[in-house]
């Protein structure tokens, strides 16, 4: 089932009086249950087609339609509540709260919602109990490590159960264990809670685990080449 | 909104340094504020209760053109359906009948013009505790046929106590009016102008001396608290027939008074003032600080749902916070010094106590104790805040999240 469309999405950024097209014509659909990555040089346009996705920038042309919403029709107010409603944001520079701690960070999206105070307990309790960090959750940020905190992030993004999770260079400031970790951590969820993933990475660790490998190259999809499980399994 | 508290409330903390400078800066402006606002409203009332209280009373009625030309034909009939009349309105405690004219006041060697003023002893003394200002002798009784003399003019004219002083001046309607009368008691006032020319007769005696009577030249209208004093005037103007009577507040019978309380009272609100645009320049850099450092923070936050409208609530509850719990710290502090002067209140020597005694005003400085004094501090702090908040809310009203991100 397909949970994100789009159709000639171009955006075009006006530097110094001279227009760039950091997006250009892109059709592209991805289905429920996906774990793939957009990748390709800096500057080809990946993070501003994941931001374009998230309803974070408006597209200068096209539509992109979530799950039956074309979000490009929405009003500032109404994009805000939908990404709350349904997607998840991985940053690359982790981007929690510092005010908060871990246990609050993970349910800060469910407490957004509304969600009742019990059922966000256990469902915060249970990630980050899965990710590894149930003795860590009154820490606040500041005394996490880099991929303690990201965890945190992906609990965080994972806790109110989105239609589909954006993360942008999740791995970029994490060591090879932590990325590791985090992907192991990110791709079970995937498969267990049938939740979509899409990347903006140029990460080779990122790539290889993902079952479809997006490549973007001035503002276009240069290819979309889909993995049998076994071979993003095994890289 | 539980959750915006708690970041409301960790966020203020996150610069604690910053925050404990901020929030000393309006306790101290709070304090100065407070401290001088009372003394200086304590110091109004005082004044206003001492010229009011000791002869003026808070309303008059006369007959039309009295106040402006004092003389003892503008005076009118005192029916009793008048004063009851008058008695009757919400808000009146009583009503203090009197006739004043003019005389030339004798003794045995010397004379000088004097103010007689015919009195009903216990109501009079009700309004301005004049029994409590005689300082030798006794206090009128009703019908008494004797005199109160201020001790200035008793002095002068060499007058003591079972003396005679004789008055003599010019009656109602022209018919001339010639008494002796048995110097009773003396009376002392701190204005030394009411004290050289004061005379007190019993009403009736003062309106057979002046051939007027069941007449009188003033009513003086109490009210049971001051704040009614405009209310019973506007209700009297209306019961009253205009073309007959005048109804005259304090403010309109001491213009003088009034416009020097006015003009101190401008030069207390301008220090205040500029001692908030202060303050106001204080809790700015604190905002605007807090806004700049977390703009990114703000991007993300929005980027995951939390909308502009909840962060511009967040940044409104951490300046409510940061200003009222200053506020209330600032009040507090104040509170016991108000206390303390308003039970102890300053009292002045020199020059400057010289100026008060002939304002006819006791040279103390009482502190006002009014919770509404506290109350219009705090709001003007809240106000200050709510101006300052015009910037995170224009921020946070054309927030993007990618270019805030970015920062």
């Amino acid at each position: 089932m397909t949970i994100i469309e789009l159709k000639g999405v171009t955006k075009t950024f006006n530097a110094a009086a001279v227009p760039i097209n950091a997006v250009q014509g892109v059709d592209l659909t991805v289905d429920e249950g996906e774990f793939a990555a957009i990748v390709g040089p800096s500057g080809s346009g990946k993070t501003t087609l994941l931001n374009l996705i998230g309803g974070l920038d408006e597209p200068t042309s096209g539509s992109i339609v979530i799950g039956g919403t074309d979000i490009t029709r929405l009003r500032p107010g109404e994009r805000t509540r939908f990404r709350l409603r349904n997607i998840g944001f991985v940053f690359q520079s982790y981007n929690l709260i510092p005010v908060l701690t871990a246990y609050e960070n993970t349910g800060f999206i469910m407490e957004l919602q509304g969600t009742l105070p019990a059922e966000r307990d256990r469902r915060v309790r249970q990630l980050l109990d899965e990710v590894g960090l149930a003795d860590r959750m009154n820490s606040r940020p500041s005394r996490l490590s880099g991929g303690q905190q990201q965890r945190v992030a992906v609990a965080r993004a994972l806790a109110p159960r989105p239609r589909f999770i954006l993360a942008d260079e999740p791995t970029a400031n994490l060591d090879s264990h932590s990325t590791e970790t985090l992907l192991d951590i990110m791709a079970r969820l995937n498969k267990e809670e049938n939740t979509t993933f899409l990347f903006a990475t140029h990460d080779q660790r990122v790539v290889k685990k993902a079952r479809r490998v997006i490549t973007v190259e001035d503002g276009r999809i240069a290819s979309d080449q889909r993995m049998r499980e076994e071979q993003a399994a095994h890289g | 909104m539980k959750l915006i508290f708690r970041m409301a409330w960790r966020n203020i903390w996150r610069n604690r340094r910053r925050t404990i400078i901020t929030m000393l800066s309006i306790v101290l402006a709070i304090v100065l504020s407070i401290i001088m606002r009372s003394m200086q409203l304590g110091s109004y009332g005082k004044m206003i209760n001492d010229v009011v209280g000791t002869y003026t009373g808070h309303i008059q009625v006369h007959q039309k053109g009295y106040w402006n030309d004092k003389t003892i034909n503008s005076t009118f009939a005192a029916s009793d359906s008048l004063i009851g009349m008058i008695e009757s309105v919400a808000g009146v405690a009583f009503v203090v009948p009197r006739l004043e004219s003019f005389a030339l006041a004798a003794g045995a060697e010397r004379s000088r013009g004097s103010f007689v003023v015919g009195i009903a002893p216990e109501k009079e003394h009700a309004l301005s505790g004049l029994r409590k200002r005689v300082i030798k002798g006794d206090y009128l009784t009703t019908g008494d046929s004797g005199a109160l003399v201020a001790g200035g003019l008793a002095r002068f004219l060499k007058l003591g106590v079972g003396d005679t002083i004789v008055l003599l001046g010019q009656g109602y309607h022209g018919v001339s009016a010639a008494g002796a009368f048995r110097i009773k008691g003396i009376v002392h006032f701190a204005s030394p102008e009411l004290d050289r020319s004061f005379v007190y007769l019993d009403l009736a005696t003062a309106q057979a001396l002046f051939s007027a009577e069941q007449r009188l030249t003033s009513a003086v209208v109490e009210p049971r608290g001051r704040a009614a004093t405009e209310t019973i005037a506007r209700m009297l103007r209306s019961l009253l027939d205009g073309r007959t009577f005048e109804v005259l507040t304090w403010r309109e019978m001491l213009p003088e008074l009034v416009q020097q309380i006015q003009g101190d009272n401008v030069g207390g609100i301008i220090m205040l003032a500029i001692l908030y645009l202060v303050v106001a320049f204080g809790i700015f850099g604190t905002i605007l600080m807090m806004t700049n450092e977390r703009i990114r923070e703000f991007g993300i936050v929005n980027a995951v749902g939390f909308s502009c409208g909840r962060l511009a609530v967040m940044a409104a509850v951490e300046t409510a916070m940061l200003s009222l719990l200053s506020a209330l710290a600032g009040s507090a502090l104040a509170l016991p010094v108000v206390l303390y002067f308003n039970l102890h209140p300053i009292r002045l020597t020199g020059e400057a106590a010289k100026a008060m005694i002939n304002f006819g005003v006791e040279p103390v400085l009482p502190f006002l104790l009014d919770w509404r004094l506290f109350l219009v501090q705090i709001l003007i702090v809240i106000a200050v805040t709510a101006v300052t908040m015009l910037y995170p809310f224009s921020l946070l009203g054309t927030l993007k999240p990618v270019s805030a991100m970015r920062r």
